[in-house]
């Protein structure tokens, strides 16, 4: 298998403006490396360079040490899955999955032992004489990935595989696709703007945005340490609060809210690049999961507010309160009396599940 | 961010590869495809221009302009451009009226007959087109039986009627131009969404205002494209015309002016003419960019409803009757004057003498069959030509990018504008003397000249169908093939060819059909020695071997219907036919 590097990389195209802005990254041999972010971020375009279907304007791609910057798509030995599957639709399923193998001059009994490995190893044995257009969704994109595979390639690319399939069938191919990264080991990188998907299989997540990429860390690093604001506010259901460092002492910073009011947070808590200078502006971010309701007496990090909305969703009830900070987002889980649109309630954003993030320029 | 150690240990920066080796397959390919239009199209257009000013009436010569002043001043040729746009404003009228009634009686009631009326209402697309004019003639012209058949039946002294000039040239028109209204309009009503119709109804509009108000505007866009199609086709056309002795239209302007040795006239009709046919062109590929009412809802169309009550039922007999035998009587006509013996048809309703005389000639040797050999040559090749410039210029138009793109569009489309009596001027005018693009021969009078004007023409149509085929096509096939490792020549062959095949071949057979009844073009440039099928015709109708000529018509007739059944059997496996 191989590493894949990007050194500064830059795309712009006539219509969309600069696509890609100086992109490093190295995603390491076995990595199952995932490009997360919203759509036109860049994350397709940076997959079809590294596929070879555009050039870059600026910088270098390297496989190993093997520059292949602006090696033709077919000299690469990349397997891809297209978001739409591409299959071809006057083949059957054995034709499209032989297909890497035929253009390799992987012919005959060697050609079919390898398409019954891979369709096995995808669960389609059954489906191998089928043509392409009599298969379901799922099927279909499992076609896409067995014939990705088996010629062998040192990297896989998967461009939102999922994006078509139902929410039943994403979570079953989440599963199958971890099972086959870790028999076969290949590095692999994909591309979604589903975070979800991007926490439950990477091995490391690249966050990007307008053509940035804004963090690259571990689906736990990101998560639970996101280094911007963008990257705070993207994954999950986070409260943003831009503030100005009023004081610090004994790790524990106070800071001033949009309003006046005036919420703690820990100096330990907060991503690297935080300046806790006095006068300093941040963005404290408080996850809505750890919001909870105020007891009697407590005035630390209080916010009250209306209820706007209740959504109930089984496990939780997901509110969102009106204040003079804005929206709140609360997420209530156990036994609670469900608070009805309009009530007053009082919540805490606790001290230890305030996490501060730079401000946005 | 991210560490560097991998980016600084690799060497440094690849060279980008050159433009041109980037390039070079969009460079030669569209090198080739230019020298091929200019060759061919552009510069016998140019070269048709050049003559119009030139000092003299034959040879080029010096320039001047004094010859177009004379033709605007000229009250002939004006009254000739006058008169093509009046016939072509009354064909789009006839034909859309015609066509858009038959579309909407055969998608909106289901009534007795309904079946058979919708496949006679293709028949006009096999009807030869040389022949068809002369059955028409014989139907409705000055001696025509049915002006006869009605002196007989109401004992008449005098004929009620004969069509003759302008009304026998549209009652062509409509019968042959129709289609493109019915195909078209009965497209627009079948995917129409019905469930527009019933909101409407729901927020209580009446049957008229539905139609007023939701019907006719969603078959705007059909009408607009099919009265575009007519105008365009009534403009080039000159057998209609020629038959019925109808000279006030250009095309006839410029055969007469040919025919009286003013070389420089008919440059400057033909000229005229290409610049209104471009200008039609235009209009019609910006109309086709822009989109068209599409169903939004899923389920089916709107049903067909029933007749029930016996006066609407008489009324739709009524009207179908007359039309079923309108469409069915020429080809009819064509199949009686094959069995009618020489003199057998003369003070009667129907003929006197049959013979089988004519069928026979089948057998009587080869020369019988020269024609017809000929015609399927010559197309042959010219459909060969066409599928490799026609498919391989919307290769390049529908995967490549570049500038100038639809300059090319209007230029590969424009001999399909062009009317084939100005195709045959503007080779004539280049192809007389030798050209490069002859290697150096002069083409007319040879046997290439007919192969050339056949493939000029049907480039546009096999460009048209396989471009449609290709933008069908996912893109990202092409991407996977090229990822999974094929070179560009094999995913070509294995992916590309594969699925576009049915488009190219859709349009080639149309092509086929076209290059079996040309007659336009050919009349102005086929040489003696390969006369061409509609020639034949036209040269024993014209020596009175009617006969003759209704057997060869006959045989354009089940080519015609061999390839549509052929093509209705692709469109069955495929899905739909990808051209007309």
């Amino acid at each position: 298998m191989v590493s894949v590097t990007l050194h500064n990389l830059h795309k712009s195209f006539a219509r969309s403006g600069t696509v890609v802005n100086g992109l490093d990254l190295v995603i390491e041999d076995g990595e199952f490396f995932t490009l997360l972010g919203p759509s036109g971020c860049g994350k397709s375009t940076t997959l079809r360079m590294i596929a070879g279907f555009e050039e870059p304007d600026e910088g270098t791609i390297h496989f190993d040490e093997r520059d292949v910057t602006f090696a033709p798509a077919n000299k690469r030995d990349v397997g891809l899955v297209f978001q739409n599957y591409a299959l071809f639709p006057h083949m059957s399923v054995a034709k499209n999955v032989g297909f890497g193998l035929d253009v390799r001059g992987v012919r005959g009994a060697e050609a079919d032992r390898r398409i019954g490995d891979v369709l096995a190893q995808v669960g389609l044995t059954a489906q191998r004489d089928a043509r392409v257009d009599e298969l379901s969704g799922g099927q279909q994109q499992r076609v896409a990935l067995a014939r990705a595979l088996v010629f062998r390639p040192q990297l896989l690319l998967l461009d939102e595989p999922m994006s078509n399939l139902d929410a039943k069938l994403r979570l079953e191919m989440r599963g199958a696709l971890r099972d086959l990264h870790a028999e076969t080991g290949i590095t692999s990188v994909y591309v979604t703007h589903d975070q979800a998907e991007a926490l439950a299989m990477s091995t490391r997540i690249a966050v990007m945005n307008t053509a940035v990429v804004h963090q690259v860390g571990t689906p736990d690093e990101v998560y639970s340490r996101p280094t911007t604001a963008f990257v705070a506010g993207f994954l999950g259901r986070n409260n943003l609060m831009t503030a100005t460092v009023a004081t610090v002492a004994d790790g524990t910073a106070t800071l001033v809210l949009s309003n006046g009011s005036t919420l703690e947070a820990r100096t330990v808590n907060a991503a690297p690049a935080v300046d806790f200078t006095p006068g300093g502006r941040v963005v404290a971010t408080v996850r809505a999961e750890s919001v909870r309701v105020a007891q009697d007496g407590e005035t630390t990090n209080v916010v009250s507010g209306t209820v706007a909305d209740v959504d109930f969703i089984g496990y939780s009830l997901s509110c969102e309160l009106d204040s003079d900070l804005g929206r709140i987002k609360v997420d209530l889980t156990g036994s609670h009396r469900r608070p009805e649109r309009g009530d007053t309630m009082r919540v805490v954003l606790p001290v230890d599940a305030v996490y501060t993030v730079p401000a946005e320029d | 961010m991210t560490s560097l150690t991998h980016a600084q240990r690799v060497t440094g920066p690849s060279k980008r590869p050159s433009w041109i080796r980037r390039r070079w397959s969009t460079v030669l390919t569209l090198a080739v495809l230019l020298i091929v239009l200019f060759g061919y199209v552009i510069g016998p257009m140019i070269a048709t221009a050049r003559r119009s000013v030139s000092q003299d009436k034959a040879a080029v010569l010096g320039f001047s302009f004094k010859a177009w002043g004379d033709f605007f001043a000229n009250p002939a040729q004006t009254s000739a451009i006058g008169g093509s746009i009046l016939v072509s404003v009354l064909s789009v009228i006839c034909a859309g009226v015609l066509g858009t009634a038959v579309a909407i009686l055969l998608t909106r009631w289901e009534f007795p007959g309904r079946r058979i009326l919708q496949v006679l209402a293709m028949l006009p697309i096999a009807l030869p087109p040389l022949m068809g004019v002369w059955s028409f003639k014989l139907l409705f012209g000055v001696g025509g039986r049915i002006p006869f058949a009605m002196q007989e039946w109401f004992g008449l002294d005098q004929k009620m009627f004969w069509l003759q000039g302008m009304a026998g040239v549209l009652i062509v028109h409509a019968m042959t131009m129709y289609p493109y209204f019915y195909l078209t309009v009965s497209a627009a009503l079948v995917n129409a969404d019905a469930s527009l119709e019933e909101a409407a109804a729901s927020m209580g509009a009446g049957k008229a205002r539905i139609w007023m108000r939701v019907i006719l505007p969603m078959l705007t866009p059909a009408l607009v494209a099919g009265s575009l199609i007519t105008f365009m086709s009534a403009m080039s056309s000159y057998t209609a015309p020629l038959l019925f002795q109808y000279t006030d239209v250009m095309t006839q302007q410029i055969v007469i002016a040919k025919t009286n040795g003013d070389m420089r006239l008919a440059s400057i009709i033909s000229t005229t003419l290409a610049i209104i046919s471009i200008a039609f062109l235009a209009i019609i590929r910006s109309y086709e960019q822009r989109k068209v009412y599409r169903t939004q809802s899923k389920g089916g169309g709107r049903k067909r409803s029933t007749l029930t009550s016996t006066p609407a039922k008489i009324v739709l007999l009524v009207i179908s009757i007359p039309v079923t035998v309108f469409l069915v009587l020429p080809i009819i006509m064509i199949a009686v004057l094959s069995v009618t013996a020489k003199g057998g048809w003369l003070m009667s309703v129907l003929p006197t003498g049959w013979t089988l005389e004519w069928w026979a000639r089948m057998f009587t040797g080869f020369d019988f069959w020269r024609p017809v050999t000929n015609s399927l040559l010559m197309s042959v090749i010219a459909v060969g030509g066409a599928i490799l410039l026609g498919a391989g210029a919307a290769y390049v138009m529908s995967r490549m990018k570049f500038r100038g793109k639809l300059a090319l569009d209007i230029a590969v489309m424009l001999p399909w504008a062009l009317p084939g009596t100005v195709v045959a001027i503007n080779l004539i005018t280049a192809f007389s003397s030798p050209s490069p693009f002859a290697f150096g021969n002069v083409l007319v009078g040879t046997f290439a000249i007919l192969p050339l004007a056949y493939f000029v023409r049907f480039n546009p149509l096999i460009f048209r169908s396989t471009f449609a085929s290709l933008s069908q096509l996912d893109p990202n096939l092409e991407d996977a093939a090229r990822s999974l490792g094929a070179t560009w020549w094999y995913s070509f062959r294995k992916v590309v060819l594969p699925l576009i095949s049915r488009g190219i071949m859709a349009g080639a057979l149309l092509a086929f059909v076209d290059g079996v009844g040309e007659f336009v073009a050919s009349v102005l440039i086929y040489t003696p020695d390969w006369v061409p099928l509609s020639i034949a015709v036209n040269n024993e109708n014209y020596q009175g071997n009617i006969g003759i000529g209704s057997v060869y018509g006959m045989i354009q007739v089940f080519l015609v219907l061999i390839v549509l059944a052929v093509t209705n059997r692709m469109g069955a496996r495929n899905g739909a036919p990808a051209a007309l």
